[in-house]
């Protein structure tokens, strides 16, 4: 195998639901149950799934923005969830985020220098005019003139300031970036425009990215490998060519037909899941899924599948994935 | 990188200079004409006050030492050379009226100092860690402001053996931070959720620069207004104590105690009160506007 730059070990996130006279907790809501996989250093990991599925949770277990109720995150071998206070603000400069709504996640009141500038500060990593020299840099990187660098975010346009952002993610060197839905809030035409800037930055600086989004095309462009969650947990987990092709579980399956295609002439068969998504608070038994599978059958409700290899790199957790060809 | 190219353009159509917000809520702030007038009488009282020794004609503790030990100038109903009058001991109550601005905003601006550091202190950490620590100074918000406030300041002085307007400063402050607290720890908790604040977080910032250069920029639009109506406040509370013999003493100028002293001539020397009175009304009043007006035009939801 490659080198993987995180390994993700039965990785859980329960949030406490707290009730009665005490403030006991009477129960919690699995937002992340139980996820493993690995990144390999350099490549794209698309995470998929539907609202509420567990993906912008699993984006902040996996930078501790948010403790894990479980499990580890092994980020080049040492698990940060064990890591002091000290260690893990080094580690936030190897792992950084981009977040979905640029209107929200650059703070109104700083001006685009000291935003970008931040971490720099922070970390100590420049200062007086090198910080300036730096900050120039990393607008240039991102495709925004240094002429902006006194303005404040609200002058921007969405795109920009998702730009901005990104600047604002690359200042530390960062070797991970998690990318929380980053272009579903913006135009279709600008979202391009960002994506072909993070592939660009890619390459040039070497970036592992994990991007979480729900659209199935932006991912498919932009991921080597995707990962589909639902209800907290990965459902399956292939090369994105291989999993867009040849779905192993029912549920990725019913996701792609319901891509729109741009060609009103052709057909395709369409499944429609039933229902709704369970509440994570109650899970199904079994396999989650099985209470909107059309292929689900008794042993589906008792027994829950094992994320296995159902082809070369190719995981799914389904008891029937043959019946899917 | 056409498309580069396309942006700074636009950019540039929008804007050709940097707005930060705070010059957006000015501009606002030009519009409303009661805001501009509370905004003329607080400068106006800011220059009075600064200026004191060269406005006043007289000084404001002592009458003018008459010939023989006569006191000719007490009790002088308005002329040009007294235009407010005299007191009882032949004092210049313009002068004692322009001096007594200088504790009235004293007064308005220490204790909302006090107010301040308390309040943004116990509110930010109260809203930014939540549980015991929030549940104890929410408990201690609510048993300050059970008290009447003046009831409270009346209080507190009488624990003082000598009243004074130091003592005046120190009561007001330590009772006028609740409020303040109540709507840093309210803004705290609801900027604490923004994705900038997580977005901090993920860069390794302390909790400290966190509540520093993020959360407090952002909630300062209550906190200036909540202390510009502190500073109205803080001037009325303590006419109201000097009035009462438990703030300012005599001599000093302060227009509370004028309002004291003069009330033994109201039948026969109204103008005597009629100034210190007004004072405090057209101050109070000035402030409040200015306060309200802030309020409108610091209120990002207000936007026209």
């Amino acid at each position: 195998m490659a080198d993987n730059i995180l390994e993700v070990n039965n990785l859980k996130k329960h949030f406490p639901i707290n009730g009665g006279i005490f403030k006991r907790q009477v129960n919690s809501v699995k937002a992340v149950d139980g996820l493993n996989f690995n990144v390999k250093r350099g490549e794209t990991l698309g995470l998929v799934g539907e609202s509420g599925c567990g993906k912008s949770t699993t984006g902040k277990v996996l930078l501790r923005l948010l403790d894990a109720t479980e499990g580890e995150v092994k980020f080049e071998g040492r698990d940060i969830h064990k890591l002091d206070k000290k260690d893990l603000r080094s580690l936030r400069k190897e792992m950084q985020m981009i977040f979905q709504d640029p209107y929200a996640s650059l703070n109104p009141r700083m001006t685009v220098a000291e935003i970008v500038g931040e971490p720099l500060d922070i970390h100590n990593l420049a200062k007086g005019k090198e910080k300036e020299e730096r900050v120039r840099e990393l607008l240039d990187m991102v495709g925004l003139s240094s002429k902006f660098a006194k303005r404040y975010p609200h002058e921007f346009s969405g795109g920009q300031r998702q730009r901005i952002g990104i600047a604002r993610a690359l200042a530390v060197d960062p070797e991970v970036i998690v990318c929380d839905e980053p272009v579903s809030a913006l135009d279709v035409s600008i979202q391009a425009q960002v994506i072909n800037l993070m592939e660009d930055l890619q390459d040039e600086l070497g970036l592992t990215y994990i991007f979480i989004a729900h659209d199935l095309s932006v991912v498919r462009h932009i991921s080597d490998r995707v990962a589909v969650m639902y209800l907290g947990k990965i459902v399956e987990l292939a090369d994105k060519d291989d999993l867009y092709d040849t779905p192993k579980h029912p549920y990725t399956k019913a996701l792609l037909s319901a891509i729109p295609v741009p060609d009103p002439q052709r057909q395709r068969e369409k499944i429609i899941l039933e229902g709704d998504v369970p509440s994570p608070i109650n899970p199904p038994s079994g396999c989650t899924f099985h209470t909107r599978c059309p292929y689900a059958e008794d042993i589906c409700k008792q027994e829950e599948p094992v994320f296995e290899e159902k082809g070369e790199d190719h995981l799914a957790a389904c008891h029937f994935t043959d019946k899917l060809e | 990188m056409k498309a580069q190219v396309e942006e700074e353009q636009e950019i540039k159509q929008i804007s050709e200079e940097a707005h930060s917000p705070w010059h957006e809520a000015w501009k606002r702030l030009k519009k409303n004409k009661l805001a501009m007038i509370g905004l003329g009488i607080t400068t106006v009282l800011l220059i009075v006050a600064i200026f004191a020794p060269i406005i006043a004609p007289y000084n404001p503790r002592y009458a003018p030492v008459i010939e023989d030990g006569k006191v000719e100038l007490s009790l002088q109903g308005p002329s040009w050379a007294h235009p407010f009058g005299t007191d009882k001991l032949g004092r210049d109550i313009f002068s004692r009226v322009v001096y007594g601005a200088r504790i009235s905003l004293m007064v308005g601006l220490i204790t909302q100092g006090i107010a301040l550091v308390l309040g943004i202190t116990l509110g930010a950490i109260a809203g930014y860690y939540g549980g015991l620590i929030d549940e104890a100074v929410s408990y201690l918000i609510q048993v300050f402001l059970a008290f009447p406030f003046i009831l409270f300041a009346i209080a507190i002085m009488a624990v003082f053996s000598e009243p004074g307007v130091d003592k005046v400063f120190l009561a007001l402050g330590l009772i006028s931070w609740p409020p303040l607290a109540r709507i840093v720890r309210g803004q705290v908790m609801s900027i604490k959720e923004e994705e900038y604040i997580e977005a901090a977080q993920s860069l390794g910032a302390s909790d400290f620069r966190i509540i520093v250069k993020h959360v407090i920029p952002n909630s300062l639009a209550p906190i200036i207004v909540t202390v510009t109506l502190g500073v109205a406040g803080a001037i009325l509370a303590e006419a109201g104590l000097s009035f009462l013999g438990l703030g300012t003493q005599p001599p000093r100028p302060s227009w509370g105690v004028m309002l004291k002293t003069g009330q033994e001539y109201i039948r026969s020397y109204p103008y005597m009160i009629w100034f210190p009175g007004l004072a405090i009304m057209i101050a109070v009043m000035g402030i409040n506007l200015l306060g309200d007006g802030l309020r409108d035009a610091l209120d990002p939801k207000m936007k026209d």
